[in-house]
């Protein structure tokens, strides 16, 4: 009785093995196959992977400068006045991120207009879309020169302004 | 004892009959055990093959999966031109040719070779070798003003070659007011990347 179920189960065990020979034969085949139709790259995939990763992020930042250029000149000409007389760009690819500090000579006049400063940044920003950080909001008034921390006069008298404005990829 | 021989004898062919049965029920069950553990044996050695099988089917599916998208990327970048080496000799061809057009005397530039990008170099054990290539244009000098250095700014005309990126740039006006024109007042001191990626030579 013992022996004849050992041997019943003996044989259902051969079953499944050959079964799961042939299904694993067939498994290895198919892998084999996949291996032989799939294409051979000519860099390491994660390789790859990042260095794509880092054109396509880097990609839209080519012509940041450039535009960024434009939009300030057209900033620039609806200012009569306002001179830009410093500009310094940087782009840090690592943090994919690029700031455009300028230093814009004000007119002399800017006495007269005391909202003047208030306007250029808010004009900036309209052109450029980035908001301007570091500028004055006080103005030399007649009793002698008032200036904030970021503001200066330059050497003909005219008010100084330096701005610091993140410069978004276009 | 005597009257046991005969006993002995008279039933010795029964006994050795039962003998031979159970030897032979116990040599049964002994095979029979044999049998299964033989059996059990091949279905484990058969399912961990299985078990193998299934995993290098999946892993080559991925890898297929992984190498196809490989390739649509490398279309992409290739589309892009960012599998061309810049043509550094076409930009000097056409910063040369910036200069004289636009009276560009006093300034000056260095277009550097193709070289890791900066990550690369810094970190090189920071990820995956990196297979991107850097050249970086370095202008110094001084020019009339900001729309001369647009051009500069831009590629060589027709390449469409890889990624021009301007990284630092400093410009800095040295009087308020020209003489002329053409008076350069502005100084200007700028980097510009441009990148590729490179893949290595086919043998």
């Amino acid at each position: 009785m013992i022996s004849t179920h050992n041997l019943l189960e003996a044989s259902r065990l051969r079953q499944q093995a050959d079964s799961a020979l042939t299904e694993s034969l067939a498994e290895e085949a198919r892998a084999r196959s996949l291996q032989t139709t799939t294409p051979r790259l000519p860099l390491p995939s994660d390789a790859l992977q990042a260095d794509f990763a880092r054109l396509t992020s880097l990609q839209p930042f080519g012509a940041s400068l450039t535009a960024f250029l434009h939009r300030l000149a057209d900033a620039l000409d609806t200012l009569p006045g306002v001179e830009l007389s410093a500009l310094e760009w940087s782009f840090a690819p690592d943090q994919l991120r690029a700031t455009a500090v300028i230093e814009l000579r004000l007119p002399a006049s800017t006495v007269a207009r005391p909202d003047l400063v208030q306007h250029v940044v808010a004009t900036l920003h309209h052109h450029t879309g980035s908001p301007a950080h570091g500028q004055t909001t006080s103005l030399p008034d007649d009793q002698g020169p008032l200036r904030s921390p970021s503001g200066q006069a330059d050497t003909d008298g005219r008010p100084v302004i330096r701005l610091e404005l993140p410069v978004s990829a276009p | 004892m005597i009257a046991f021989a005969p006993l002995l004898t008279q039933r010795r062919r029964p006994l050795i009959a039962g003998t031979l049965a159970i030897l032979a029920g116990a040599a049964l069950l002994l095979w029979g055990q044999a049998e299964r553990d033989a059996a059990d044996a091949m279905h484990r050695q058969h399912t961990i093959r299985l078990t193998q099988a299934r995993a290098m089917h999946q892993a080559a599916r991925e890898a297929d999966t992984t190498a196809r998208n490989g390739l649509r990327q490398l279309e992409t970048l290739r589309g892009a031109g960012l599998l061309d080496a810049p043509d550094r000799q076409a930009w000097q061809q056409h910063l040369l040719r910036l200069q004289g057009k636009l009276q560009l005397d006093k300034l000056e530039w260095e277009l550097g070779p193709f070289e890791p990008t900066a990550a690369e170099a810094s970190d090189p054990s920071a990820g995956p070798p990196s297979a991107l290539r850097v050249s970086t244009l370095h202008l110094k000098g001084a020019i009339a003003h900001e729309g001369r250095l647009l051009p500069l700014l831009e590629r060589p005309g027709n390449s469409s070659s890889g990624l021009f990126l301007p990284r630092r740039c400093r410009l800095a006006r040295s009087q308020p007011v020209p003489d002329t024109a053409d008076t350069p007042t502005l100084a200007a001191d700028c980097e510009i990347d441009w990148i590729f990626l490179r893949l290595p030579d086919v043998p």
